[in-house]
């Protein structure tokens, strides 16, 4: 087994990227007939997908990948498209007909990362943007390859762009790659962020916005790895970590459970580890725990209590999730139908639960990834939430067994 | 007969790596996880980004230096690296102000291969976001394919003096020209790589510097007596005398490391009065000055919490603090919480509860050294 040292946070080699060669075929399954918007939480491992995929491109496929967070305006973006294209196709450039047509003599000038006209104006972005797909698919449409763009922190370009320069560019922005997109059958966008693109769009709908840009993607969430590989991660970083155990098996195990399976926590909770000492999954445990606890943690999993006001602010809903979660946090199995949820809610809210609410917040909370479903049955999406929760709001397991 | 050897007290990194080599304790094991770390950010394609976190005198510069001076010794990696050692006086608020301050630490250490004069036509471009894009794009043909490793101090300065939008370009540069690895220090946690809304959560390993314990503390005396070739205090350490004092200032400095290679200097002094003495006069002359501006700087209500914390010889919960301060527990809660941003406390949960102390052992020494003119409880509890 090759050892791979933790690294939590930091850029993977492409093949330190484990557990997650199902969802790229996957992905690239998808590509064939549609564009993706993937969206998960943070630290999920969503940018070493794209990198994975990057580096490992299928047959067929020319890749373009970009972190779009710090582009702040719409004519940033545009010429940031163009010069990646350009930067790809290389020697291939003289097929950018439309684009050089555009640019005539200014030869791809650029002032404050904007393509500038032989007039000396800025090119219009809409211009820019249209006419290097439109090039990209002459090029593209007949032969073997096709071409997609991984796009990283779209929703945070989106979202620097209203800030910039106001809802309406932003809007524009999004109708003008929805229609990109439908337009240009040889050329996908595979977009993630890590920011719900709801909350963005949300913001842009109370300036007037009613667009559905991003109708025609397919959504997909990455989520944790499947145990099994979350598991064998955590041995390779048990080696690479050099801790020592006598039992590497248990505490691998050990740590991809504590750890919900999400590579990035596996990465951090075994760096974390002491390196004196015979380590076990008690060790481990009581490792996690004291973090979780502490006051000025780096996990930061406060986050999934704090934001619930924000997230959630129709009257009452707070208090009603509050209840939700914890009944959910200590269930049997770790899953509650909604049945039983109501049940639960009753005796707190005066008349009874509305179960027509209560079934809406519970998808609220799915697509905000509190939750997931499977089968009738709501369980927390990641366990470490779900401990968190548990520890945080003192429910103990005792709790469960009065409850059951 | 003692040699003389040069420790510096306050820049580790103007003392002879050898010597700190020598005198290292406890922390072998993040420092050669570290070089581990950045060896590997060198030769292959994964990339590292560490933070050392710890409060002034924990040894921060001390383990940042040694890294510095075991990458530079491996001739191997010397082809495919080039090290940017930041200074850590000058301030960066934007992404472009980071990448020239990163320019000109290069163009010092290599000047054939990062020209300082190639900075000229950037530095003529009135655009800020042009010269961003100019400034990224020499840096990373200057680069080619090698690996920049990037060495910077008050990481939490820097995050405060950048806006988010700045954060989120740095953060693009790194993703989409995966050559840098970083190795950080700040103070403090701070929300720029706690905080799950800000763009770098997450992106830092992060390690505590914890204080020396009293094994630690006797064992780094053991090593400076045996750098400085100095019998006295070999002797002074091995009597029961030596231990109890070690024991006692373990104690009042909270294990802080640079504290330690300062009473070196003392411990072995026959009387306490020249123990004492001198140290109270460190104290007084060199750290009381910069506490008292740092108190100043505070509102009223946490200046007072930060000296009844002083006072304190132990972690206190905000009710007793509220009790001592004639003020609501809510008042002195939010207060707390905002000292602790500002690094100024910590806090340890004791079952549903937070106690706090000062994140600074040193502040507490030096308003007690202050407050002993005359009154001696320093030297009563050395004694």
């Amino acid at each position: 087994m090759k050892p791979i040292k933790p690294n939590p946070g930091g850029q993977l080699a492409p093949e330190e990227i484990l557990g997650r060669d199902k969802l790229i075929t996957e992905l690239w399954d998808i590509l064939e007939g549609r564009n993706i918007y993937m969206n998960d939480l943070r630290r999920i491992g969503k940018t070493m997908i794209l990198r994975k995929m990057e580096a490992e491109p299928r047959t067929g496929w020319l890749v373009m990948k970009r972190d779009l967070g710090g582009i702040k305006t719409a004519a940033a973006f545009a010429t940031q498209v163009y010069r990646d294209t350009l930067g790809k196709l290389g020697t291939k450039k003289q097929v950018l007909r439309r684009m050089s047509d555009l640019l005539d003599q200014s030869s791809g000038a650029q002032i404050a990362g904007i393509l500038m006209l032989p007039d000396g104006r800025a090119a219009p972005w809409m211009e820019v943007l249209s006419r290097t797909f439109a090039d990209l698919h002459e090029e593209y449409a007949n032969g073997n390859e096709r071409l997609v763009f991984l796009w990283d922190e779209f929703p945070f370009l989106i979202d620097n762009i209203r800030v910039t320069e106001g809802a309406q560019t932003a809007m524009d922005v999004l109708d003008v790659l929805r229609s990109l997109s439908q337009d240009y059958d040889s050329i996908r966008l595979l977009l993630t962020g890590s920011v719900g693109i709801h909350h963005v769009l949300e913001r842009l709908q109370e300036e007037g916005y009613n667009g559905s840009p991003l109708n025609t993607f397919e959504r997909k969430s990455p989520g944790p790895l499947a145990h099994e590989e979350a598991v064998r991660l955590a041995k390779h970083l048990i080696e690479g970590a050099k801790l020592k155990t006598s039992n590497p098996s248990a505490l691998a195990e050990a740590a991809a459970t504590l750890a919900g399976d999400v590579p990035f926590y596996i990465h951090r909770l075994i760096s974390r580890a002491p390196k004196d000492v015979d380590t076990t999954p008690e060790i481990l445990t009581t490792l996690l725990e004291r973090e979780l606890c502490a006051t000025d943690d780096d996990w930061n999993l406060e986050h999934y209590r704090k934001r619930l006001s924000t997230y959630y602010p129709g009257k009452g809903d707070e208090s009603i999730i509050l209840i939700i979660l914890d009944h959910i946090a200590t269930a049997k199995e770790n899953s509650l139908p909604l049945p039983e949820i109501v049940n639960a809610l009753n005796p707190s809210i005066s008349g009874g639960a509305d179960q027509d609410r209560v079934r809406q917040l519970l998808k609220l909370l799915v697509k905000d990834h509190y939750l997931t479903q499977e089968g009738d049955g709501s369980s927390f999406r990641l366990k470490l939430v779900q401990h968190w929760w548990m520890l945080d709001r003192d429910l103990s397991n005792t709790q469960a067994e009065e409850r059951a | 007969m003692t040699r003389e050897i040069f420790i510096s007290r306050y820049s580790p990194n103007r003392t002879n790596p050898e010597d700190l080599e020598a005198i290292t304790v406890q922390r072998e094991e993040l420092l050669s996880s570290a070089v581990e770390s950045i060896r590997t950010s060198v030769l292959t394609e994964s990339k590292h980004h560490l933070l050392f976190v710890g409060p002034r005198g924990s040894g921060k510069t001390h383990s940042i230096t040694l890294i510095h001076h075991r990458i530079c010794k491996m001739e191997d990696l010397k082809p495919n690296l080039r090290i940017a050692w930041l200074n850590e006086d000058e301030t960066s608020d934007t992404l472009l102000a980071l990448l020239l301050r990163i320019h000109r630490t290069l163009s010092f250490g290599y000047p054939e291969e990062f020209p300082p004069e190639s900075l000229e036509t950037i530095l003529d471009l009135t655009d800020r976001d042009a010269a961003t894009d100019a400034a990224t794009d020499l840096l990373l043909q200057q680069l080619g394919n090698r690996t920049l490793f990037i060495m910077l101090k008050n990481l939490d300065a820097l995050f405060r003096d950048m806006t988010g939008i700045e954060q989120k370009r740095w953060r693009a540069l790194i993703q989409n020209h995966p050559q840098f690895c970083t190795l950080a220090t700040a103070q403090r946690l701070f929300n720029g790589v706690s905080s799950q809304d800000e763009p770098f959560f997450g992106f830092f390993q992060i390690t505590h510097l914890h204080p020396f314990k009293v094994d630690d503390a006797t064992d780094l005396l053991i090593k400076l007596a045996r750098l400085k070739d100095d019998p006295d205090l070999a002797d002074c350490i091995n009597s029961p005398r030596g231990r109890a004092r070690i024991r006692a200032l373990h104690h009042l400095t909270g294990g802080n490391q640079r504290l330690f290679i300062i009473l070196s200097d003392f411990i072995d002094r026959d009387s306490l009065e020249e123990l004492v003495g001198p140290f109270e006069e460190l104290v007084d002359e060199q750290l009381t000055p910069y506490y008292q501006e740092r108190l100043r700087w505070l509102p009223t209500l946490q200046r007072k919490i930060v000296e009844f914390l002083c006072s304190a010889h132990k972690p206190m919960p905000v009710k007793e603090i509220a009790r001592q301060l004639f003020a609501t527990h809510p008042t002195i809660a939010g207060q707390l919480r905002d000292l602790r941003k500002m690094g100024y406390v910590t806090s340890n949960q004791r079952g549903r509860e937070s106690l706090y102390e000062l994140s600074e052992p040193l502040m507490r020494l030096s308003s007690q050294v202050k407050d002993a003119k005359g009154r001696t409880p320093l030297r009563l509890f050395v004694s």
